[in-house]
């Protein structure tokens, strides 16, 4: 089987790995806390997004350029120290979206220090590539956070309080367990398993045309005479 | 002392059944994979020995931060402080008094101070400003909720190998579609319907 094309697609994406293919949150089941529970309104949405860069960002570069210097028991504490840093300088620039950002974000702000996303990024990636590779690296795995983050609180504070961005939009209907924690884990679920589906129609795409195109035609088989009657 | 008892108590039971930390919050790493059940109720015991130990000095760090009322993300600080002087503090304790163990479960260790279930506990107690006992019982109650919950999606998971399930829904969607329905099943139970 030739695997060609796909080998091809894959580096093209590579530079964008973590916005929609493997997406970190529904396709690996990384930061699912902040994704499933923190996205109950597009403000807190966009600010976790932003926040998850801002902590991100800093902790990969940590955990590239010194990692060799850190004793290994002492690394995730020193990635967590430092998203824990980053977040509080983010926090002045996040309070510029809303003063009362922080009452609906609730505890899941500062749980960005310890996300599974940062911590999987920094601990396995970070120490093995160099530190424009770690950076870029931060970005784009902040960025399909985003991806799925910022709808899914748009769309959650839409239908579940009818405004959006605190402000009133008509809807047709509004349901208070929208932004309950069990409507975030059936909509997180099914959402992984659209992308999951997508992910591999993509890569048969790929597969089926290129062995199409490899494979010899079909041999023709002559019609067999009809048997006769006797 | 009765009353702390009383705290303790209350505290706890909420944190193992009510304000579950995965079914209720979400937090903690759930899907752990191909993990057998004795190395859940290790890492479980590990997160619960991490939040209630913890949970004695975040009460006092609360305590002694609680005149200058600052907000919960600048207190979480020293929260995350107090799990880092833990984290050490075990490390060389298991260096020094046994280092078999140490070398056998040195990820777990980490894994199990920083994920979290263990930080997101100790948030959830500042913010609902318990007493010392409080404060215990919820990180111990936490804890315990979490094995609880870790052992509980083992089976699930072990059961939906046994089924036909759509492939694009083996692994986790299905987890999280099992969590979800679990966790509006636990809402019910507290005594919440849902909103109209």
């Amino acid at each position: 089987m030739k695997l060609t094309n796909l080998r091809r697609h894959r580096d093209a994406m590579a530079l964008t790995r973590g916005v929609l293919s493997e997406n970190p949150v529904l396709l690996c089941g990384l930061a699912l806390p902040i994704a499933i529970m923190g996205t109950t309104s597009l403000r807190s949405g966009v600010a976790l997004s932003l926040a998850m860069f801002c902590s991100m960002v800093p902790a990969m570069w940590v955990a590239c350029v010194f990692s060799p210097q850190i004793p290994k028991m002492a690394r995730m504490p020193a990635c967590v120290v430092t998203a824990m840093a980053a977040l509080q300088v983010a926090a002045l620039f996040i309070r510029y979206i809303s003063p009362s950002i922080f009452d609906s974000m609730g505890i899941y702000f500062p749980l960005l220090a310890v996300n599974s996303l940062m911590i999987t990024r920094a601990m396995q990636y970070a120490p093995q590539v160099k530190p424009q590779y770690a950076l870029l690296d931060g970005a784009m795995q902040s960025l399909g956070f985003a991806v799925v983050a910022v709808p899914l609180s748009a769309f959650r504070e839409l239908f579940g309080s009818g405004t959006l961005w605190g402000k009133a939009v008509p809807v047709p209907f509004t349901s208070g367990g929208l932004l309950l924690p069990f409507f975030g884990f059936l909509v997180v679920g099914f959402l992984s398993a659209f992308f999951r589906w997508a992910d591999r129609l993509i890569k048969q795409f790929y597969i089926v045309r290129e062995n199409r195109e490899a494979a010899p035609p079909p041999k023709r088989r002559r019609p067999r005479p009809a048997a006769k009657e006797g | 002392m009765l009353q702390l008892l009383a705290d303790f108590f209350v505290a706890a039971l909420t944190a193992i059944a009510l304000e579950n930390v995965v079914f209720a919050r979400g937090l903690g790493p759930f899907h752990l994979g191909e993990s057998a059940p004795q190395d859940l109720v290790v890492f479980g015991a590990l997160v619960t020995g991490i939040t209630t130990l913890s949970s004695v000095l975040c009460w006092a760090v609360d305590t002694l931060l609680k005149p200058f009322g600052l907000p919960l993300y600048v207190r979480s600080i020293a929260f995350l402080l107090c799990i880092c002087i833990l984290y050490f503090g075990s490390y060389a304790g298991l260096a020094k008094k046994a280092p078999g163990l140490l070398a056998q479960y040195q990820g777990e260790l980490s894994r199990a101070a920083f994920n979290s279930a263990a930080f997101g506990a100790l948030l959830v107690a500042a913010s609902e400003r318990y007493s010392l006992g409080g404060w215990i019982g919820f990180g111990l109650g936490s804890g315990i909720g979490y094995t609880g919950a870790l052992l509980l999606l083992y089976i699930a998971q072990e059961q939906f190998q046994m089924m036909d399930i759509p492939k694009v829904f083996r692994g986790l969607p299905i987890l999280l579609v099992y969590i979800g329905i679990i966790s509006l099943s636990i809402y019910g139970l507290i005594g919440h319907q849902l909103p109209a």
